[in-house]
């Protein structure tokens, strides 16, 4: 399972779109002489932009450390978009005197291997969430078209989902769950044979 | 998705897309201006001099005054890229995903995938006694599908294998009506 960041994605585009619509509108009032730059002590229209701004003129520095930062935000940015994967809860088994670790990883892949032995599974791939008294699971299943729906869902509840509760403990909480399709393939490999004589 | 340690929140999978593609152009952007600039900056610093293409760039932008046109075409081009940017914060997208009627907790959260919608609407095409060859696309409450005959009587196959298709979609528990068109094309025939 992995865990990308959507809010974060969309906050960075707000603020990124907000800047140049300031730029934007900046530059806008400057060129129609609605405004004057705050650099130049003869700001009247037909000016050099340029010639007497710190652009050309010893702020080499300065542009080296915004440029600087440019890369280093360029690359968190490029990094963050990057689907991580999540790292594995740690489950505490309590009892009396003792007290047990156990790392959720280790029950998420025997729920994969159980989910894959099920004849409507292709293929599994689970992750579980949550503390041990209220667990969670999150799961993506790929699904064989040829089986049943609903069929391959009761044997999920019964290989995957009760076991999981039994060896936890407790009821899952929150199940999120995705059901992937495997495509058949798009050409019947004996399709003249199956044609009836009366169609064929 | 969103980052999920500890917990989730109640929709994990039926969510809208996340805006990768303008995040990592601008990203791209920034990450390429950035380089220019400081590249150009510390070579400044090291020779006195501005480095070509930098250059012929600053020169351009000595020769220009505010009042010139190329100011206010500057501003308009950055003006729409803040304005398709925002549009791509706005505008939703469409899910990938439709949820189904859960079965395996309660209020739980089980979504099929568009893909292995169409997936079942293929499996059934190809049940049809005289498909060839089917393939299917699947949105948000409708799904098209496609078949491929030798066979010369088109209408009559073209009911089968809607109501197969409609029959395999109706199975599935979707939490609303989809509804399955198929078209079928004969096959030595030209479309």
């Amino acid at each position: 399972m992995i865990a990308t960041h959507g809010v974060r994605q969309r906050v960075l585009l707000v603020v990124t779109a907000v800047l140049l619509l300031v730029v934007a509108a900046a530059l806008a009032l400057l060129s129609l002489g609605q405004a004057r730059p705050l650099w130049s002590q003869a700001p009247a229209a037909g000016d050099l932009v340029l010639v007497d701004s710190p652009w050309v003129n010893g702020w080499s520095i300065a542009l080296a450390v915004a440029g600087g930062l440019g890369v280093v935000l360029g690359l968190w940015w490029l990094l963050s978009l990057l689907p991580r994967r999540a790292k594995p809860v740690e489950y505490r088994f309590a009892d009396g005197s003792s007290v047990s670790r156990m790392d959720s990883g280790v029950l998420a892949q025997e729920l994969e291997r159980s989910a894959q032995d099920q004849a409507g599974i292709e293929s599994a791939r689970v992750r579980l969430t949550g503390s041990r008294d209220k667990p969670g699971m999150v799961a993506r299943f790929t699904v064989r078209p040829e089986e049943d729906f609903e069929a391959v869902r009761e044997s999920l509840v019964t290989e995957v989902i009760r076991p999981a509760e039994a060896m936890l403990g407790a009821p899952l909480t929150q199940v999120n769950v995705e059901y992937v399709g495997t495509r058949p393939d798009k050409v019947k490999p004996n399709a003249d044979l199956e044609l009836s004589p009366e169609r064929a | 998705m969103s980052k999920t340690s500890g917990r989730h929140p109640r929709h994990f999978f039926y969510r809208r897309p996340s805006r990768v593609v303008p995040n990592a152009l601008v990203a791209l952007v920034l990450l390429v201006a950035g380089g220019l600039v400081s590249w150009a900056a510390i070579a400044r610093l090291s020779t006195g001099t501005w480095q070509e293409p930098v250059g012929s760039w600053v020169t351009a932008l000595r020769s220009l005054r505010w009042q010139d046109t190329a100011v206010l075409w500057a501003a308009g081009a950055l003006a729409l890229i803040g304005v398709v940017l925002l549009l791509c914060v706005l505008v939703p997208g469409r899910r990938h995903n439709q949820l189904v009627t859960p079965a395996l907790a309660d209020g739980a959260e089980e979504t099929l995938t568009l893909g292995a919608l169409s997936a079942y609407v293929e499996s059934a095409l190809q049940q049809v006694d005289g498909v060839h060859q089917a393939s299917a696309r699947s949105r948000a409450g409708a799904v098209r599908a496609s078949v491929r005959t030798p066979l010369r009587d088109r209408d009559a196959l073209g009911k089968q294998a809607t109501a197969a298709a409609q029959a395999a979609v109706d199975r599935l528990p979707l939490g609303r009506r989809t509804k399955v068109s198929v078209t079928v094309d004969v096959e030595g025939e030209s479309a």
